[in-house]
């Protein structure tokens, strides 16, 4: 028999992409929005005036070095905008034309583009179209 | 003995004494005084002929590594033709295609190239120096502390000089040339430094019995080297370094030894001596040969033996017999038979035999684009405001806020190349760098992620271009949205701005030297996407002309359409942050204006392309991604080929288009997607006329079991297919049938696709392999793409014939992507079902699955191309 050492592959850890937080909290209004001053862009959220905000309290922090951060998913909608507030709190607007979009009812998740939502937990949060 | 070797003696083949290769001339300018002449035979006579007249037959030695140099010729003259032949075993070849001599100033407007010292360090004590990126025939020497101390008149393209005296420690070393006087700039300063010690083991390649050269490898810059064979010492030798070849008398026999040693400074001990055994004849392999392409006229050796012969059949017809590395062939290489390479060393024919399957469509390797090296590069970081970041430039001499080149400054403005990096961590801590922060902890640096691309920066600069990159470090650590884009593409249009300033403003270095007619923009990841924005909206806004965009690894929130320019996205398969490949949507839903590419990449990651970015994204390491060399090569030399082309006329979309491989890239893992403006649809899909129509709005039929139908190829559109298999924007058609089954759709014409003097034809699909999820089934699958005449005569051509349809990337689990690549079919490729067929009158395209095994393909973008 030989006594040669031979390479085993160990199990592959999470990836960072495969770690989210889970959603504590989530509150859903109609918030005023005012589109960046920009000196040369013209932005195209241009002429937005409301906005649907998602306030997440999360039970862990949202990685923010990375290129595509974490969306929202409501249903199989995507909310891409997201602002990242104190502590672990973060804030996805959604703009007019998405919002329309969303069905109530849908489950709400956090995800990775091209991994789709966070599935190791179970969903607490359902959309609920704030009123006027 | 692999699948692609066979023993010589089971071939019916015989060597033709009357066949020897055209022997090549290398490009030629006016005041050269030598021809380099390569691909002849050992010992060949070489005769070479200038506006037809002769000159005495030569013994030409090796033409490998660098040829036989005429020398003490002319000057030649713009306008002569010169030309060549080689004679050996009496018998000749016929003349080398000619060459004619140009102006080296319609090339290299301002002067020849910057030489480079190759290899480079130089050390002390060291005794020659190489020197390449010369022009042919120049005038090329060495200084050390501004002394001259070597000097060849007439030299090749890859010159060594001999150096008196040595080097001493930290004299500063460069390398000049002159052409027709007219001279270089200096190369790169080198000081000379301490040599290694101790000095390493030459190695020698593998020698066989009946040869008489050696390759010795292992070898110090500037070392004397000498031979010790069976005691009789000859030498020393000065080398360059790096690989030396030496042809020793008499010829080897079967176990003798050779020893090489080498030294450095004569008060240093010499190396240890490094050992070969002469192995017999029969163990002499076949050569490597690069794949073959049917209407090729030449055959690229890869690998060979020191001092070999190469023999080329096709069939049994001898095509080919000369030197390496590239052979000319006395055909072109015909669809029919296979070829067969083999080489002989001295008296000792080779029994192993390399067997090459031409195939219709097989590019080249040959060329960098990003290796073209005019001008020492300046560089300098720059503020203003909120815009900031570094720029490198064609200049006087290396260095910071050096001079802008003057020569190239008269010839033209320069065009310019602004980039942009991602988000990333903006601090590290002090002694490790691979700790990263989001926040500023006192004391940690910045980092500079806007640096990580100096590299091609530099490679940009030394062509001509100027190359900022944009500091967009104040955007970083935030979440992504598209406000966060879009404050990426102000600082970038905001950078532009300044340097519109700088230009109109009489700036010491950048006054009135930009061509703000032929801007470039460069983006990775969230500067991927906000250089679309740029591209789209800094035409109007600031009054440029943005000719070409790259938008690498980009992240991409649906909301803008790259529109205006030549773009190209690049793709790492293996990318473990912007995973969703976000940029072949933005491939999809661009028009080509007047072209656009997709890179897509097996196995690269999204760090890779940044230096700043130190680790990969998801801890991973080669081999289970690239290196991060290739991933740097990748980008430069598709990215340079597609700059020059748009910014500066290179015409270099052939590396593009799959017709040219860039040298130093395993293009296995590399799948291209390229589509011109203005040619003629056949079908794209997009219409909402269902599978029956194409369009041109003419009708599609399906037959013998085909089943076709269209599907948004893209993540969650509603296709029977798992999520993660299509991941752009884009309709296409997916066919899942049985062998023989034929999709067929009809033309709203008769084309006639026969060739002409102007113009050929291709056609071209894009085309994928569908994944089902999971794990790829082993073996690749594929189809035929048929041409149908007026009469109803059908042609076919195999796509295993043109590149293959590529497989899923497949990195388990959940993200096997199927991505579209497009493939070529050239008419030449299409062959009669019987009789004769001819290309005219061609009334319908077919696609005929010819697998056994039922596999369902996506097909997109199906159209007639006119070259």
């Amino acid at each position: 028999m030989s006594n040669a050492d031979s390479e085993g592959a160990s199990p592959r850890g999470p990836t960072l992409r495969e770690r989210l937080p889970s959603i504590l909290g989530l509150s859903i209004k109609r918030v005023p929005f005012e589109p960046p001053k920009l000196e040369f862009v013209k932005s195209a959220h241009e002429g937005v005036k409301e906005v649907l905000a998602f306030e997440l309290e999360l039970d862990g922090p949202l990685p923010v070095h990375m290129d595509a951060t974490p969306l929202l998913y409501v249903g199989s909608q995507t909310i891409s905008h997201a602002e990242y507030g104190k502590g672990r709190r973060v804030r996805f607007l959604a703009f007019p034309g998405e919002w329309e979009r969303l069905e109530a009812g849908a489950p709400v998740a956090l995800g990775w583009p091209g991994l789709g939502p966070e599935k190791r937990r179970k969903i607490e949060f359902r959309y609920d179209p704030p009123s006027r | 003995m692999n699948e692609n070797e066979i023993e010589l003696e089971k071939l019916d083949i015989k060597d033709d004494p009357e066949i020897l290769s055209p022997p090549v001339v290398s490009q030629l300018y006016a005041c050269a005084t030598a021809v380099t002449v390569t691909g002849f035979v050992p010992h060949a006579m070489l005769a070479l002929e200038i506006d037809g007249s002769s000159l005495p037959l030569e013994p030409a030695g090796y033409a490998d590594p660098d040829g036989f140099t005429f020398n003490g010729i002319g000057p030649l003259t713009a306008g002569q033709v010169v030309r060549a032949k080689q004679h050996s075993g009496g018998s000749a070849s016929d003349w080398s295609a000619p060459v004619t001599v140009r102006d080296h100033t319609q090339d290299y407007p301002a002067g020849p190239p910057r030489p480079e010292v190759s290899p480079e360090p130089v050390y002390q004590c060291g005794s020659r120096t190489g020197v390449r990126n010369l022009l042919v025939g120049c005038n090329v020497w060495i200084t050390a502390d501004s002394s001259e101390v070597g000097r060849i008149d007439g030299a090749k393209e890859h010159q060594g000089v001999n150096v008196n005296p040595d080097y001493a420690v930290n004299q500063r070393v460069r390398a000049w040339a002159e052409m027709c006087r007219d001279p270089s700039p200096p190369s790169t300063e080198y000081i000379a430094g301490p040599p290694p010690n101790p000095l390493p083991t030459p190695a020698i390649d593998d020698t066989y019995e009946g040869g008489d050269r050696i390759r010795i490898t292992n070898l110090v810059n500037g070392a004397r080297f000498t031979i010790d064979r069976a005691g009789t010492i000859l030498g020393p030798y000065r080398t360059w370094g790096h690989a030396h070849l030496v042809t020793l008398t008499p010829q080897f026999v079967a176990s003798e030894t050779i020893e090489v040693t080498q030294q450095m400074c004569a008060s240093d001990p010499p190396s240890d001596p490094g050992k070969t055994e002469v192995k017999p004849c029969s163990d002499l392999p076949a050569p490597q040969v690069h794949p073959i392409q049917v209407g090729a006229t030449s055959v690229i050796v890869t690998s060979w033996v020191a001092g070999a012969q190469i023999k080329i059949f096709q069939g049994t017809e001898e095509i080919g017999d000369g030197g390496p590395a590239i052979i000319m062939l006395t055909r072109p290489v015909t669809a029919d038979d296979p070829v067969y390479v083999y080489q002989v060393v001295g008296d000792c024919q080779g029994s192993t035999v390399r067997v090459v399957n031409p195939r219709c469509v097989e590019p080249p390797t040959g060329g960098n684009p990003a290796g073209r090296n005019l001008f020492p590069v300046g560089h300098k970081d720059f503020a203003s405001g909120p815009y900031g970041g570094s720029v490198y430039y064609p200049a006087e001499d290396d260095g910071n806020s050096e001079d802008f080149n003057k020569r190239w400054a008269e010839v033209s403005r320069s065009p310019i190349v602004f980039m942009a990096h991602g988000n990333h961590y903006t601090h590290y801590e002090p002694g490790n760098r691979e700790n990263e922060s989001c926040s500023a902890p006192s004391g940690w640096p910045e980092i500079p992620n806007h640096q990580g691309y100096r590299y091609l920066q530099i490679q940009l600069a030394r062509m001509g271009y100027i190359a900022v990159s944009v500091d967009c470090n104040t955007t970083n650590c935030v979440g992504n949205s598209l406000g966060n884009i879009e404050q990426r593409a102000d600082l970038i249009m905001g950078t532009i701005d300044h340097f519109k300033s700088l230009d109109s403003g009489g700036d010491a270095i950048f006054g009135d030297k930009i061509d703000f007619e032929n801007v470039g923009l460069i983006g990775h990841s969230r500067g991927g996407e906000a250089v679309v924005i740029a591209g789209n909206q800094a035409p109007n806004r600031l009054d440029i002309k943005v000719k070409a965009v790259i938008s690498l690894a980009p992240v991409n929130h649906d909301t803008y359409t790259p529109d205006g320019y030549a773009f190209m996205t690049i793709l790492p398969a293996n990318d473990g942050d912007v995973s969703d490949n976000g940029g072949a949507r933005f491939y999809d839903i661009t028009k080509p204006m007047p072209f656009k590419s997709q890179i897509y990449i097996d196995w690269a990651n999204h760090n890779y392309f940044n230096r700043e970015w130190v680790k990969d994204e998801d801890g991973r390491t080669p081999p289970a991604i690239l290196q991060r060399g290739e991933h740097e090569r990748i980008l430069s030399r598709y990215g340079c080929a597609f700059l020059r082309t748009f910014l500066m006329g290179h015409g270099l979309t052939p590396y593009l288009t799959y017709n040219t491989h860039p040298l130093g890239i395993d293009t296995s893992n590399v799948h291209l997607s390229f589509e011109w403006a203005d040619q003629t649809m056949v079908d794209d899909h997009e219409q909402p006329n269902d599978i029956v129509k194409n369009t041109m709005d003419e009708p599609t039929s399906q037959s013998s079991g085909m089943s076709a139908d269209e599907f948004e190829l893209w993540q969650g559109a509603g296709s029977p297919y798992p999520t993660n298999t299509f991941w752009g924007r884009t309709t296409g058609m997916v066919i899942e049938s049985r062998e023989g089954a034929v999709f067929r759709s009809q033309l709203n014409m008769a084309y006639d696709l026969q060739p002409t003097s102007e113009k050929t034809h291709e056609i071209w699909v894009r085309v994928a392999e569908v994944s089902e999820g999971g794990v790829n089934p082993p073996g690749n699958t594929g189809f035929e793409l048929g041409l149908e005449n007026d009469s109803g005569q059908v042609a076919w051509a195999n796509s295993d014939e043109v590149g293959g349809v590529p497989r899923p990337f497949d990195n388990p689990p959940g993200s096997t992507k199927s991505m579209l690549s497009t493939l070529r079919f050239p008419v030449s490729c299409f062959k009669p079902e019987e009789g004769r067929f001819e290309p005219k009158e061609i009334r319908a395209i077919r696609i005929r699955f010819n697998r056994s095994e039922k596999r369902p393909l996506a097909f997109d973008v199906l159209q007639i191309v006119g070259i």
